[in-house]
């Protein structure tokens, strides 16, 4: 009850100096000049660009939930600036997450914490592709990262990868999802600070793991040629609708003087006037219709597509983690076999150089055979324990790749889907210019 | 270097058209409705003349009688070669021989405001062909002419081998060449210009500067609309390459070279056609160019005419100071000239000569004046009625032109759209 308080009341405590706590942890918190910043956000003022906004804004629904990022704000300290966006959760069929008790939640987080979600999601369950967040601005952005466009694509990468994993079976049900979507800021605080610590001391052990390369499954190789040639595909489109992009925008741009040119023509004709007037009025028409395409085509069709090659990467990285325990699975097999290899020695009686050594040491006979038998047992013990972590990991790599070869199936048909839809709605919007100017 | 007359077909059946219905038909039926004309080929020559190779182009003019009646005499057919500067010669001389018309104009020797870059080429056989078809329409133009195409240059130009250039040359061009060039001047010294011409001389600025305007930001659209095509051509590639990756999306994407629903396929489309339509954009924007460069036809005229003015006003102020003279001599005033000589006053004797001497003068004057004046009003006479007729029918030509140019805009389009259209399906299809 006190959380549905806290998110009815949510705006006006998040815009008050006191909202900012929650976020940094730190004392003194500067009133922002945020509230401007933000209002500028809100759509009513955002002329132009309104549409764009309200299907950002607009909740969608994914698995049992309906989620909508939006509402940000921006916060200024004396540590830093940084935005935080609202994210509102709706629990659309309570019986299926009997975890949730709330019928809707309201949340603010910051980008960072959407990168602790991730992590979090990527170490515990590793062999699953985790979908992909928006990038860090790059230097050009970060000039201008408070920008109302900026905010607006960053919005929509992230909700896209909250939907997601919304979506997903397995990743949806994850507690670190559930806290995130969520918890109060002082819990949230919390528990991140208290994973960070748990995070730190594992996160070397994975990305010490040298890769030796054994070579991947055939299955795998072509999962993996696959991915990076999609990737490239995906990437040479990406740049051709960026010059593209930039090219019509010229053209929109000088499009809008010949009616000027006409016009001024007109004035000097009479009898061509009427005639200049009405060629004058279609060139108008035609321009507004490129200039709706132009203005669509960032939010429907970059961005997407952009959100497609993060995608791919974010396969890449999944198949990454997969041959990781691969190979830790792959090492743990031929340790045993050297074990195996030395108790079949040692059961021989054929010195090997550890048994000539000691054999040299002792000097005696007498002795050798109570401590073969003792290195026997030795080695018994460690090939036994080795069995069985094999049999552990290789049950985890099974199931991992389980895992993986499940949502790599999952993608498979996502992706089909959403490039698809991607690609006929482009389609669509060009056809939709061509009839407003028919 | 051949190539097809089909475009000057079109002009000058829409020429022709202006002509049957036109308010001008009451004078003598033009050239062009007896004699079809035109410019089919275009050939690259080199003369050796001066030990410097000169490479030139020369056009081919076709001439065919096609009534029997016709009132000039003129061979049944010709064909002769002409090279452009024979041209420029011919416009020259019809401009000095009627001053009071506005001569079409010849398309540019280079080439400007287009929407591909100026070929560095001079022998580039587009441009080389698109002169062609300008050339041919300025001969049409001026076939078209009631007066203009009965002169017997123009008619020994059409067909003559030799000969029409020394009959062209013997009118005396280079005087009155110069005379034109005094004329330019002439502006500058007008005490009263007369307010038509001088609208008319706005006007031609203004349409200079009025339809540069647009052909310039024209030229700019369809280049990027041009690289907007091609730059999906890209597209074409990449989704073919894809395509290869991909099991039921890659047969949208594209299924087979050959398949003409997948998207690949399309955008190689998308890129193909626009060539096509933009030449023809090309050539609609350069019938538009002619009046560009009609506007300097039309303040050859305004030239002529203000060098005409000029003229009478000289004469009548000659006029004005004889006369005052005339009554300085009668009444005995000293000129100042002579009171500076001291010289001592006339006699009676003498100032009845120098009075006769002064009227024989103002007699003279009053018939140069009045020989001006009549010059003049012959000249706005038919000048005005010229400039009407220009204006009738650039009223026409740019309707037509913006029509056409409203045609291929509409084409566009919908190719466009066929195009987005049968991608959408393709996917949906998928």
């Amino acid at each position: 009850m006190q959380m549905a308080a806290n998110a009815a009341t949510g705006k006006e405590r998040l815009e008050g100096s006191g909202s900012h706590k929650p976020f940094t942890g730190a004392v003194s918190v500067i009133t922002s000049p945020s509230i401007d910043a933000i209002s500028s956000f809100s759509s009513e003022s955002l002329g132009d660009d309104a549409e764009v906004i309200a299907d950002t804004k607009s909740a969608q629904t994914a698995g049992d939930f309906q989620i909508s990022i939006g509402n940000p704000e921006k916060h200024v300290n004396v540590m830093e600036t940084f935005v935080s966006f609202q994210i509102t959760t709706k629990v659309l069929d309570p019986q299926a997450r009997p975890d949730l008790i709330e019928s809707e939640y309201k949340v603010r987080r910051r980008y960072n914490d959407f990168l602790w979600l991730r992590s979090r999601l990527v170490s515990e369950n590793p062999t699953h592709i985790i979908p992909p967040l928006p990038e860090k601005h790059n230097l050009k952005e970060q000039l201008d990262r408070y920008s109302r466009e900026f905010i607006h694509q960053r919005i929509f990468l992230l909700q896209k990868f909250i939907l997601r994993l919304a979506d997903h079976p397995t990743l949806s049900f994850n507690k670190y999802f559930i806290v995130f979507l969520t918890a109060k800021p002082a819990t949230f605080i919390q528990c991140r600070r208290h994973e960070e610590s748990i995070l730190s001391r594992l996160s070397s052990s994975m990305h010490n793991l040298v890769l030796s390369h054994s070579p991947r499954s055939p299955e795998f190789q072509a999962v993996s040629d696959y991915i990076s040639n999609l990737g490239e595909k995906l990437h040479a489109i990406e740049k051709i609708a960026h010059r593209i992009h930039l090219v019509r925008k010229q053209y929109v741009k000088e499009e809008k003087e010949l009616p000027l040119a006409l016009n001024a023509w007109a004035s000097a004709e009479q009898e061509l006037s009427h005639m200049l007037h009405c060629v004058l009025d279609a060139i108008e028409k035609c321009n507004a219709a490129h200039k709706h395409l132009l203005t669509s085509f960032v939010p429907q069709f970059l961005l997407p597509l952009h959100e497609y090659t993060l995608y791919v990467d974010a396969v890449k990285e999944a198949l990454i983690r997969r041959d990781h325990l691969q190979v830790e699975h792959e090492r743990m097999v031929q340790d045993l076999e050297k074990k195996r290899l030395a108790k079949a020695h040692v059961e021989a009686g054929q010195g090997d150089s550890a048994m000539l050594f000691s054999a040299f040491f002792n000097r005696g006979t007498s002795d050798t055979d109570a401590l073969r038998d003792e290195r026997l047992e030795k080695l018994d013990n460690s090939i036994q324990d080795l069995q069985k972590s094999i049999g552990e990991k290789g049950d985890r790599t099974a199931i991992g790749d389980a895992d993986f070869c499940a949502d790599l199936e999952r993608w498979h048909s996502v992706k089909d889907q959403d490039l698809k839809t991607i690609l006929s709605d482009h389609a669509n919007r060009h056809v939709l210019m061509y009839e407003e100017v028919g | 270097m051949a190539s097809s007359s089909e475009g000057g077909q079109e002009s000058r059946k829409a020429i022709m058209s202006f002509e049957d219905t036109d308010s001008f038909s009451s004078f003598k039926e033009p050239l062009l409705s007896y004699l079809h004309i035109a410019v089919p080929e275009s050939e690259k020559r080199i003369s050796e003349q001066i030990s410097v190779k000169d490479h030139y182009v020369v056009y081919l003019i076709d001439t065919c009688l096609w009534k029997e009646d016709a009132p000039v005499s003129l061979e049944v057919s010709a064909s002769v070669w002409r090279r452009y500067s024979e041209f420029e010669l011919l416009r020259n001389y019809l401009l000095f021989c009627y001053p009071y018309i506005v001569v079409a104009p010849l398309p540019e020797k280079r080439a400007s405001l287009g929407w591909q870059k100026p070929p560095d080429d001079p022998f580039d056989p587009d441009f080389i062909d698109r002169r062609r078809a300008g050339l041919e329409n300025f001969l049409l133009r001026v076939a078209a002419h009631p007066v203009l195409s009965l002169d017997q240059v123009f008619l020994g130009f059409l067909q003559k081998e030799s000969g029409w250039k020394d009959t062209a040359s013997e009118r005396d061009l280079f005087s009155r060449m110069d005379a034109w060039f005094k004329g330019l001047n002439a502006a500058f010294r007008i005490q009263k210009p007369d307010p038509r011409f001088q609208e008319i001389k706005a006007y031609s600025q203004e349409l200079q500067g009025n339809v540069g305007r647009i052909l310039d930001v024209r030229g700019r659209l369809s280049e990027q609309l041009f690289g907007i095509h091609k730059y999906h051509q890209n597209y074409g590639r990449v989704l073919s390459e894809w395509s290869g990756l991909e099991g039921r999306l890659g047969d949208a994407l594209q299924l087979m070279d050959d398949d003409p629903q997948s998207m690949g396929h399309q955008m190689d489309n998308y890129s193909g056609w626009i060539d096509a339509a933009l030449e023809e954009e090309e050539a609609c924007m350069d019938q538009l160019k002619e009046y560009q460069l009609y506007s300097d036809a039309l303040r050859s005229v305004v030239h002529k005419h203000d060098a005409l003015l000029y003229q009478v006003e000289k004469a009548s102020d000659d006029l004005h100071q004889k006369k005052k003279e005339k009554h300085d001599i009668a009444n005995g005033k000293v000129s100042f000239f002579h009171r500076l000589l001291g010289s001592p006053p006339m006699s009676d004797s003498e100032r009845e000569s120098r009075l006769r001497a002064v009227d024989r003068l103002i007699e003279d004057n009053k018939d140069k004046e009045h020989q001006a004046i009549t010059e003049l009003e012959s000249f706005q006479e038919l000048s005005l009625m010229e400039v009407d007729r220009f204006h009738e029918q650039k009223a026409r030509d740019v309707r037509e032109i913006l029509l056409k140019y409203i045609n291929i805009q509409i084409s566009i389009c919908r190719k466009g759209m066929t195009t987005w259209k049968s991608v959408r399906d393709a996917l949906d299809k998928a």
